[in-house]
Parts: C-alpha cells; structure tokens; sequence
C-alpha cells in the first residue's frame, strides 16, 4: 500500500478533526471526553472502510454521536454502581478559538448554543460548522430532512434571541 | 432567508472549532497504524491459505483426472512397442563374470632402492562380465583386459 493511500486518514482527521471535536462536546461538557469519543468513533469509522461509501460525511458524524452515546450509557452505569465514582465531567475549555476581539462574541455564542436542546444544537453543528446537507444530516442521525430543518431554524431563532444583535 | 439570517449565520460560522490535541491525533496514528499494520500480516495469512487450498484442490482433481491413463501393452503379435511407454523392469539382470585369460610372469629381481629388492610379478588376464535380463530377454556383454605389475618384498641377509 503506497503512502499516500495509508496516510489518507491524515487528510480526513485534518480536516473534519476539529469539526468531530465540536460534535462531541455537545454530548458531553468536557474536552477531554470529547476527544476520548472522537478518537474512538473516528479509529473505528476508519476501520470500517465507509469513507469509501457514497456519503462518507454523515456516516462519520454518526460514528461520532454512536460513540457519545455509548460513552454516556457507560458513564451513567458506572455512576449507579460506584458511588465513589469521579463527578460527572465538568465543562473545561472552550469549544472555539479565535481573534481576541471577538472574545466576547465567542463567549457569548458558547454560552447560548449550551442552552439549547440537545436535539437543535446537534443540527446547528453539524449545519454550521460541519458543513452538512439536511439530507446528510437527516442520515448522521437518524431523522427526516424536514425534521433537521426545522430543529435547525428554532435553534438558530433561539441563538439570535440569546445573542441579540448588540454580540454579533 | 433573509440576508439578517444569512449574516448571522455567517457570524456563528466565524467561529472556528477548537482543533484536536496533540496527544489525541498521536492515540488515533498509533491505532490506526497498528490496525494497517495487522490488516496487511491478516490479508497475507488470507492469501496464503487460499493458495494452500487451491494447491489441495488441484492435486486432488489432478490424481483424479488430470494424469495420463495407463497404456495397455500392445498384444497384437508382430509389433513392437517402443521401450519408452515400457514400465521399468522389475527384475534385476542376473550378472555372470567369467575369467577367460590369465597369465602370471615372473620379471625378477628390482630394486625400488639400492637397500629395498623386490621381485616383480606380472598379471595379465582378460574378463568377460555378462548380464542377463530373463523377464526381457536382454544381454549385455563386457570384455574386460587387465594388467597388474605386483611387487613382492624380498628379506636381505
């Protein structure tokens, strides 16, 4: 197998990397966790040969979500059987970087996507910043076009009422 | 969408997504080089195997179908097969040696050194070495001349 071909999932985390890590952190609050999810999701994604299918995108943000998923259930057991068990994972480090006089903007839109519905803010990630269709994202997960639409604009109507126009 | 919308889309898609850490992308090559590496030593071992039995299958179809059928012996009298479609004899030809000549010459006294004196014999035979294949009916025939000078130590006084 020649180089390129072997390093081929170099490009891939490259570029949806920091997109997966956004995805996962809408799951769960930590960094840290996020990035044990998108490791996992993205080791077996590649495993199973489906960036060859004819929509390698939504089936990587499913892995994704499948991971998170699981992640929570496995979370949520280990917290009933041990109540000695580490507090559930606290929200550390932000979920965008960028120029410093957008600071405040940034800090603000972090604060309000967190106040969304678990169902819109994963349709608002993968719209806005994974770059998907409705029908892709319909496909990541698991819900009709029409559905992740609709999600997508209450969220964004909720985003603008938080943020007003004064942030932006 | 109005352009409102459209701007503020623009706005949230200003924000860029914290890349992954470091440590995370080396976890996910140490893995995935891991799984190619495994992969290749797996699809090799796949490969062997089918090669294995596709040898199985074709020496057991070649056993069965692909050797060349025995050729009866040719019994119509006056022909003659030819000795390359025979089978190997069975028998071992029965050998016969048999001395037809010899004579025993006395040259006499030599000295290998002026303290070592030999006497010299000549042997002169002539032998004939015959083989007999009785299942083929076939002889072959050796004439054999030989030679030998034999020196023979003699004690000193």
């Amino acid at each position: 197998m020649p180089d390129s071909e072997r390093d081929y999932w170099k490009a891939w985390l490259d570029e949806y990397g920091p997109k997966l890590l956004l995805f996962a952190r809408q799951f769960v609050p930590s960094a840290a966790d996020a990035e044990e999810i998108v490791q996992e999701a993205f080791v077996r994604f590649w495993r199973s040969g489906r960036y060859k299918s004819s929509n390698p995108k939504a089936a990587l943000f499913g892995y994704v979500r499948w991971a998170a998923l699981d992640w929570l259930r496995r979370q949520k057991r280990y917290e009933r059987a041990d109540s000695l068990a580490p507090p559930a994972s606290v929200v550390d480090g932000a979920m965008f970087t960028g120029e410093l006089e957008r600071e405040e903007f940034r800090a603000a839109a972090e604060e309000a996507i967190r106040k969304l519905p678990a169902d819109q803010r994963e349709v608002l990630v993968l719209k806005i910043w994974g770059g998907l269709s409705y029908p892709e994202i319909g496909e990541a997960l698991d819900i009709s076009p029409n559905t992740a639409a609709s999600r997508f604009r209450y969220a964004v109507s909720a985003l603008r009422k938080e943020l007003g126009e004064s942030k932006r | 969408m109005s352009d409102d919308l459209e701007q503020f889309e623009d706005a949230l898609r200003s924000l860029v997504p914290r890349p992954l850490s470091e440590p995370a992308r080396d976890a996910i090559q140490k893995r995935l080089g891991r799984a190619s590496w495994w992969r290749t030593i797996r699809r090799m071992a796949v490969i062997a195997a089918a090669a294995c039995l596709l040898a199985v299958i074709g020496a057991t179809l070649w056993s069965k179908y692909g050797a060349p059928p025995k050729e009866e012996p040719d019994k119509t009298p006056g022909t003659v097969s030819s000795t390359r479609d025979r089978p190997a004899p069975q028998s071992v030809p029965t050998k016969y040696r048999e001395t037809v000549y010899e004579q025993v010459w006395d040259e006499g006294t030599v000295f290998l050194d002026p303290t070592m004196p030999c006497r010299k014999v000549r042997r002169s035979s002539l032998e004939r070495v015959s083989w007999r294949d009785p299942e083929r009916g076939v002889n072959m025939e050796v004439v054999v001349p030989r030679e030998e000078i034999v020196l023979i130590g003699m004690e000193t006084y």
